[in-house]
């Protein structure tokens, strides 16, 4: 699937008002005009994988199918990941965003610059959820 | 502007300072020979456990939460007020003290809700709120046995709000949301119901604990996530058997009513504080400090000694103080204490583990 602006993200966005949320979020998100605009997607899917190793821990499910990540960009070799918390009084968006960070620096180590950022617009919701967390969690 | 990870470990100390303190005058109170170290330890248990270090934990949980710099201020108001009541010196201040912290605690809601609204966040607002006026209550001269109520209320709203806000990801049928609601209305009714005839209050406090107790063992999340591994699961089978620990505090205050002394009001107060909210600090710890102190800490299947050393010997105290026999009641709760003292180290030992790992991981 190519989303407007040719990102392309591996993971689908769970439902239909995921994916209305996610555009809502591209628009916001600042970008850069890309040079290479191949690299810039072979990126941006690897950071998508990345997030899948940066888990919930109350729940024993990753970020990108609690859908609690809203938008990965890549431009020249710069990330901007905006991702938000299932509540907005717990204290473990601290940790995420630095797993989060972490696990993207892992994979792409010669990237120059990653942002990752907590966002509470729009609130989370269940609905963001994909059928992969929907399956762990006994639906 | 968020404080530093290394700027609240004085705040952490404070709390974790008190935690010890509590626990030695608590041991005091139930009749163990132990030196002196201050004259109103004893006293001061309950304040030092719930205003010094529970205020200050769960307060520098939410300031980590909001990362604004002014929402540390309640921790170092709890804290400091530790420190006072460790000491005996200025107990208005001390109790002052702790007061400013609850406020600092509501008004972290406050911004939590402009943040973003969720009927879970009012649950823990008016939990918060719950906690200011016992707090104002004691500073005004009520007794413990009076004010401890809100204090429970306090921490039962602040859970349940939690427990609720997870909820939503089991799609949980608006009319099952209302059944919880309306337990914690029951409840905190009940609290507020004290102020007119403690007996009935604490029935209806009693009744509503059951009934979120009931809630939650049939709804939460915790029922799916214990079957999965490592980390949540551990978390999830705290949960669950805190959850027990609240139904039975319930089950003793709808049976027995106010009992301002004696070992009901043990039996009551530790089933609730001990059983239930320990349980779920057991639980979250491996989180919780990672997040607020900014040093991780390596889940470890170890913490299971902790866990079921606490169920164990909180048991044997329950049933001694029912039984109206001093010794496993005596007995019980030191091991209680030292109970408390494991998680500690196991704490400590975790937080070095992941230490060394991370610093090895770099080396290589």
């Amino acid at each position: 699937m190519v989303l407007p602006c040719g990102f392309s993200p591996l993971i689908e966005i769970g439902s239909d008002k995921g994916k209305q949320l996610y555009y809502a979020n591209l628009s916001k998100h600042e970008g850069q005009q890309s040079v290479n605009q191949q690299q810039d997607t072979q990126q941006q899917n690897i950071i998508w994988v990345a997030l899948q190793s940066v888990m919930d821990p109350e729940v024993g499910i990753n970020i990108v199918d609690m859908g609690m990540v809203y938008t990965v960009a890549v431009a020249n070799n710069q990330a901007k990941v905006a991702i938000t918390m299932t509540s907005p009084s717990c204290p473990l968006h601290v940790t995420i965003r630095k797993e989060a960070r972490q696990a993207i620096m892992r994979r792409l180590p010669k990237l120059h610059a990653v942002d990752v950022r907590v966002v509470w617009e729009p609130p989370w919701t269940p609905e963001l959820m994909t059928d992969e967390a929907k399956k762990t969690l006994g639906w | 502007m968020s404080l530093k990870p290394n700027h609240r470990l004085p705040l952490m100390a404070m709390g974790m300072i008190s935690l010890l303190m509590a626990l030695f005058g608590g041991v005091q109170r139930l009749g163990w020979d132990l030196p002196t170290l201050t004259m109103v330890l004893p006293a001061n248990h309950g304040p030092l456990m719930v205003g010094a270090f529970l205020g200050t934990v769960i307060g520098l949980e939410r300031a980590v939460a909001l990362g604004a710099l002014w929402g540390f201020l309640g921790p170092l108001a709890t804290g400091l007020g530790g420190v006072l009541l460790i000491t005996g010196i200025a107990p208005p201040l001390a109790q002052l003290l702790v007061v400013t912290g609850s406020l600092m605690l509501a008004l972290l809601f406050v911004a939590f809700l402009r943040r973003q609204f969720a009927w879970f966040t009012v649950i823990m607002f008016v939990g918060a709120i719950s906690w200011l006026v016992g707090n104002l209550l004691w500073f005004t001269g009520s007794s413990i046995f009076m004010v401890v109520w809100w204090w429970i209320g306090f921490l039962l709203l602040t859970i349940a709000g939690e427990r609720m806000e997870l909820g939503r990801m089991l799609f949980i049928s608006k009319l099952r949301q209302g059944q919880m609601i309306a337990a914690v209305i029951t409840a905190m009714l009940g609290v507020v119901a004290t102020l007119l005839d403690v007996d009935t209050g604490v029935r209806i406090l009693g009744a509503g604990m059951v009934a979120i107790a009931v809630w939650l063992g049939l709804n939460d999340i915790a029922r799916r996530t214990v079957k999965q591994t490592g980390l949540t699961r551990f978390i999830a089978v705290n949960l669950l058997a805190g959850y027990v620990w609240l139904a039975c505090c319930g089950l003793l205050l709808l049976l027995y009513g106010a009992d301002f002394s004696g070992l009901r009001y043990d039996a009551v107060l530790h089933t609730f504080f001990l059983g239930f909210i320990f349980s779920m600090i057991f639980g979250h710890a491996p989180v919780i400090f990672p997040a607020v102190l900014g040093r991780g800490m390596l889940y470890r299947p170890v913490f299971y000694i902790h866990v079921v050393l606490l169920h164990i010997f909180l048991t044997v105290r329950v049933v001694g103080d029912l039984t109206v026999e001093m010794l496993p009641r005596s007995v019980g709760g030191l091991l209680n204490a030292l109970t408390l003292l494991v998680f500690v180290l196991n704490t400590v030992l975790a937080i070095r583990a992941n230490f060394v790992a991370e610093r090895d991981q770099q080396a290589g």
